[in-house]
């Protein structure tokens, strides 16, 4: 149990740490008395109407993805599993691809993010319907299976009109990469509710979620309504995953590598894990970001990019502290 | 009281003409050759299968009629193999079998208690994956008892366990049964021990059931050669006097 407080102490310190340098540091370094409308007003400004809402977008952003990998990895029995495995997130980016592609301003500036969500949301049904339609069981191979086909065909798609774009080229490359740049605090208050959603259905359903790691026969044993447990958990990673990958396009690593990592630094410990998870991925993205945007200042490099680039080290780096220092 | 009566079709294994009952504080063994369908009976008791024809009830209740933690709280099972999820401990073992128990349980009461019990408490915090396996059935059925429940059904629990194990086996089984009065469901392999631990039994035979009653009655040699293709003969326990069959 000790280590449980140190870690959750030196999460929760990291992320604290993290926000106030992510504020802080970027193109314009702003002093952190900003924060609270101190000092020059155009900091004050900046802080507020730019600065602020991109760190919590990316936070935000960072929690879900790195929470829905983790459950996945967990309803799936697979560590290699990650939020973008059903294919909810291809989905979301044909949506945003066409949209870019086309065009497209139906809804003014809010277009983009809808054609992501509605992209995501077909997607789901559709990868939902065809495996309950193939499998009465319910098995989540099939389930699986069917993301991988329909991740497979829908990235397709998107090459297909990248390759077929002229001056969309740029801005639909740059959204695949992934950014949470001058989104301002509109993109973030319209993830909340995804957020809320996806967060309170893990939450009801987290007891059941360790019960089933011993396989879903077991869990049913114990007691866990197993196709019920596995549709809400469905349900809420495709909101997380598709939310964020609308609001910030596809930022890879996140979902896959942070919960591994956290497993990593609890040591052998079973259970317990996502709320560490979720802290823990908000504050990796926002690193990630602020790295993104002062180490080639005043330019920018792509989230997605800086995320793996960063990442990857990161985790070889715990890997080996952990399985050289002995079991 | 659990009454079966059930035929089904999984694929192309049919179950067929399944039909006793186990009475509390009774010990009920369900034998049969490989592929007979013992664990698919197993899997209707606790609706993981649901029959075609035919019903599961506890207590006149249907099991289709009650919600997962009902029927969580009403049968407990053990199962045969495993899947352990990576560094589980014995405690966690038994803290996620109360999955099911009503809010008004003091869980860390009962995990203490239950841990004593087994002894396990000097093993708490070890993983599952560095027990014996001898150690690992004994953490497997303190969760089993952990949970409680009226009913309890064991998927062949004595395999690949030494003497001394089987023998602990048999006596916590027989225990629930006389002092707690709980029904319990064995599915074995070893006709002498259904013959001694078994007050019914109930044998199966690629997928139908072809005798019930008491092991000594039922188990007789040519049954055996008929429904299992072995050739055996009674032998009298010196001490208990009780027939139990050898190989030819």
């Amino acid at each position: 149990m000790k280590r449980r407080v140190v870690l959750y102490t030196l999460s929760l310190f990291s992320f604290v740490v993290t926000l106030f340098v992510s504020v802080a540091y970027g193109t314009a370094n702003v002093p952190i008395e900003a924060l609270f409308g101190q000092g020059e007003q155009k900091y004050v400004y900046i802080l507020w109407t730019v600065r602020l809402p991109r760190v919590v977008l990316a936070a935000l952003v960072g929690m879900a993805l790195a929470l829905s990998g983790a459950v996945m990895q967990r309803l799936l029995q697979n560590p290699l599993a990650d939020p973008y495995t059903l294919g909810i997130s291809s989905g979301a980016s044909v949506g945003a691809v066409v949209v870019l592609f086309a065009s497209l301003t139906t809804f003014g500036s809010w277009t983009l993010p809808i054609g992501a969500i509605l992209g995501a949301f077909i997607t789901f049904l559709f990868v939902v319907s065809f495996s309950r339609w193939i499998d009465a069981n319910h098995s989540v191979v099939t389930l699986v299976l069917t993301g991988v086909m329909t991740s497979t065909f829908l990235s397709a798609i998107v090459s297909l009109l990248l390759a077929r774009s002229h001056e969309e080229l740029r801005s639909i490359l740059h959204w695949l990469m992934g950014s949470v740049a001058m989104k301002g605090w509109s993109y973030t208050f319209a993830f909340l509710p995804f957020l809320f959603v996806g967060i309170g259905l893990i939450i009801v359903e987290h007891r059941a979620l360790y019960a089933m790691s011993s396989g879903e026969k077991e869990a049913h044993l114990l007691g866990v309504s197993v196709r019920r447990t596995k549709r809400r958990l469905f349900i809420a990673t495709s909101c997380l995953t598709g939310a964020a990958v609308a609001m910030s396009g596809m930022i890879g690593f996140v979902g896959l590598v942070v919960p591994h990592m956290t497993r990593l630094m609890m040591n052998r410990s079973f259970g317990g894990e996502l709320p560490l998870v979720a802290i823990g991925g908000a504050t990796f993205l926002m690193m990630t970001d602020t790295i993104a945007r002062t180490i080639v200042r005043p330019e920018e490099l792509p989230l997605g990019v800086v995320t793996a680039l960063v990442g990857a080290p990161l985790f070889g780096y715990l890997l080996v502290r952990t399985m050289k220092g002995g079991r | 009281m659990l009454h079966v009566q059930l035929d089904q079709s999984i694929g192309s294994f049919q179950l067929r003409q399944i039909e006793f009952s186990v009475v509390p504080g009774e010990v009920v063994g369900i034998l049969g050759p490989n592929g007979s369908g013992k664990s698919s009976v197993l899997d209707h008791l606790t609706n993981w299968h649901e029959p075609d024809v035919g019903s599961v009830t506890y207590d006149g209740r249907d099991i289709r009629s009650m919600t997962s933690l009902e029927r969580a709280r009403t049968v407990a099972q053990l199962s045969q193999r495993r899947h352990e999820p990576f560094q589980q401990t014995v405690e966690q073992l038994c803290s996620i079998a109360l999955y099911a128990a009503p809010r008004d349980v003091d869980r860390s009461e009962r995990i203490e208690q239950t841990l004593q019990t087994f002894q396990l408490s000097s093993l708490r915090h070890r993983f599952l994956d560095e027990l014996s396996g001898g150690e690992r059935q004994r953490a497997y059925i303190a969760q089993l008892a952990c949970r409680q429940t009226p009913y309890v059904l064991l998927d062949e629990p004595t395999t690949y366990l030494d003497e001394a194990y089987k023998q602990f086996v048999f006596r916590t089984v027989r225990e629930w049964a006389t002092l707690e009065r709980k029904g319990v469901v064995l599915v074995l392999h070893d006709f002498n021990e259904a013959i001694a631990h078994c007050d019914r039994v109930v044998i199966l035979s690629d997928g139908k059931q072809v005798g019930v009653g008491s092991p000594e009655d039922v188990l007789t040699p040519p049954f055996i050669r008929t429904h299992f293709g072995a050739n055996v003969v009674t032998v009298k326990h010196p001490i208990s006097g009780r027939n139990y069959v050898l190989p030819l």
